[in-house]
């Protein structure tokens, strides 16, 4: 290997946002704002994850916003499991955006490994033959 | 290059990410993988190998002329 970059990732994409929804088993992502318990509101993508009080709102920045009093209503581990399948769906879009092949697989601990292979640089055409 | 050239992407439970380019010598790794970590959100940490340094001169210095 040569560089090793780790990513604090931003939601900013709706398509893999929708994506990873329809993966697991989530409605549709949905243009509108959510007032949580504080009285604050929040604009955005709002998702409804499973069991939460209050929906989930991706803000325009890609910053997720939750308000599940530290597990009281709604489990972490709903929130975790979007941000990895968006991960994943966002990687698989870009990369075949770029033409290039994905293999994906999920290790024991857990985490999924996408394998990006990058398509293979253009052949350059041969010089005309002239007779 | 050193072998096949692949990207390793790899998405924690919590969903942190970490790009791996592998096979790549040079600078060339970054280039290859900047439309992933361009566009997943903001890098907040990158490690360099030797493989990176790989075909690096010394760096130049310039010097005072008296």
């Amino acid at each position: 290997m040569s560089h090793v970059t780790t990513i604090s990732v931003r939601v900013t994409d709706r398509e893999a946002l929708s994506r990873a929804c329809r993966a697991l088993g989530l409605e549709e992502p949905t243009t509108g704002s959510v007032t949580f318990y504080d009285g604050t509101t929040h604009d955005g993508l709002v998702v409804q994850l499973p069991d939460y009080i209050y929906p989930a709102v991706v803000d325009a920045e890609g910053y997720v916003r939750v308000d599940h009093f530290e597990g009281r209503w709604g489990d972490p581990k709903r929130l975790d499991e979007l941000m990895q399948r968006y991960g994943c769906e966002k990687v698989r879009l870009e990369a075949t955006r770029a033409g290039h092949s994905v293999v994906e697989r999920r290790l024991d601990n857990g985490s999924v490994r996408l394998t990006v292979t990058p398509r293979l640089p253009e052949k350059q055409p041969g010089e005309a033959v002239h007779a | 290059m050193t072998g096949q050239q692949t990207i390793e992407v790899t998405v924690s439970c919590a969903g942190h990410v970490s790009v791996e380019a592998k096979g790549y010598l040079g600078r060339t790794c970054e280039e290859a993988t900047k439309f992933l970590e361009r566009t997943l959100g903001t890098a907040t940490n990158t490690r360099r190998t030797a493989a990176y340094y790989a075909g690096e001169t010394e760096p130049h210095r310039e010097t005072e002329q008296s």
